[in-house]
């Protein structure tokens, strides 16, 4: 396949919590670039205590914090709610009827080859405790962007600002 | 027709909501990709009492939704509004000289093969008398190798493979 194009793309996320309350966990194959153009969260609460805080987290090849995008709204027990985070999005700071809030990220959201991007949950209900009223909090996430292939396998150090960006050996 | 030139197109929706209060359904037909430029409705409510919501929704090959948009302004029994769903839009929480709501989608909101994009008037609309939704989506569409019937990716599944031509 030729580097320099554009394919869109969508993938549904993992449904189940990892042991950091991490679920929606996307990555970047090596030797693609994604442009993030929308993603969609489907959260369903159970009815053990605690607001349910959604973020939006992006970490490069070291697992390094690149961004962080939170929504206005916390989800509360018992309670299906829905998330768009995408570019131009309004930022909403009340769920619109009732149950769908809106998040803007960045335009230029480009991902390289290794990074990962995820939504990470505060409070959220991860224990299986087995009943009727308390199993797990569940979440279905759709992320929809555009692929690009290109020659960098993605795992060369990062450049840091007092190093010249153009090299020999900068083939990506 | 080649593969990687834009056309620029217009298409007006159905008028009438089916039994699932769904109007203007849009289909991207194989060997497409839509690029979403804005979509209007003119929405009139029949004089039966309730409160009209609607709502864009894009939805999947397997009709699992992708993103829902609402605009910021409800309406109510033989009321007009008009609607407009566009990248770069403000998002109105009031109507604009009484009639006018104006609401923001993504900018970069393409639609692949076999996907669909749809105005759903969410709550206690009028679908057994009157209700009518006039739409009218401006699209950028371009011609693709894909049939988009191909299964989705999951996360957990690299996305280059050599079956990937689309």
């Amino acid at each position: 396949m030729p580097t320099g194009q554009w394919h869109y793309r969508s993938q549904e996320g993992p449904e189940v919590f990892n042991a950091d309350t991490v679920t929606a966990l996307f990555n970047v194959p090596p030797r693609e670039v994604w442009q993030l153009l929308s993603l969609w969260a489907e959260y369903s609460t159970t009815a053990t205590a605690g607001a349910r805080a959604l973020r939006l987290v992006i970490r490069d090849l070291a697992d390094d914090v690149v961004l962080e995008a939170s929504a206005g709204v916390t989800v509360p027990i018992s309670t299906d709610m829905d998330f768009l985070f995408a570019p131009g999005a309004p930022d909403l700071a009340a769920a619109r009827d009732s149950d769908l809030v809106m998040i803007s990220l960045p335009t230029g959201l480009l991902i390289q080859p290794g990074w990962d991007i995820n939504i990470e949950v505060g409070n959220a209900d991860t224990v299986d405790d087995s009943d009727a009223t308390s199993d797990i909090d569940s979440m279905v996430t759709q992320l929809v962007y555009a692929s690009m292939n290109v020659m960098s396998s993605g795992n060369e150090a990062a450049q840091s600002s007092d190093q010249p960006a153009n090299t020999d050996s900068d083939l990506s | 027709m080649t593969l990687k030139d834009w056309h620029y197109r217009g298409q007006e929706g159905p008028s009438t909501l089916d039994n699932d209060g769904v109007v203007a359904h849009f289909n991207v037909p194989p060997r497409e990709a839509w690029h979403i430029l804005s979509l209007w409705v003119e929405a009139t409510a029949s004089d039966t009492v309730a409160t009209r919501a609607i709502r864009l929704i894009v939805r999947d090959l397997d009709d699992d939704t992708i993103m829902e948009i609402a605009p910021g302004v409800t309406y109510t029994a033989s009321q007009q509004r008009d609607f407009l769903f566009a990248p770069g839009a403000p998002d109105l929480t009031a109507a604009r000289d009484s009639d006018l709501i104006m609401t923001p989608i993504p900018a970069g909101m393409i639609l692949p093969p076999g996907w669909d994009i749809t105005i759903v008037e969410q709550s206690s609309g009028d679908t057994t008398d009157s209700d009518i939704l006039l739409t009218q989506l401006m699209y950028a569409s371009i011609n693709v190798m894909s049939t988009g019937v191909a299964t989705q990716q999951s996360s957990d599944q690299i996305a280059n493979t050599s079956t990937d031509l689309s």
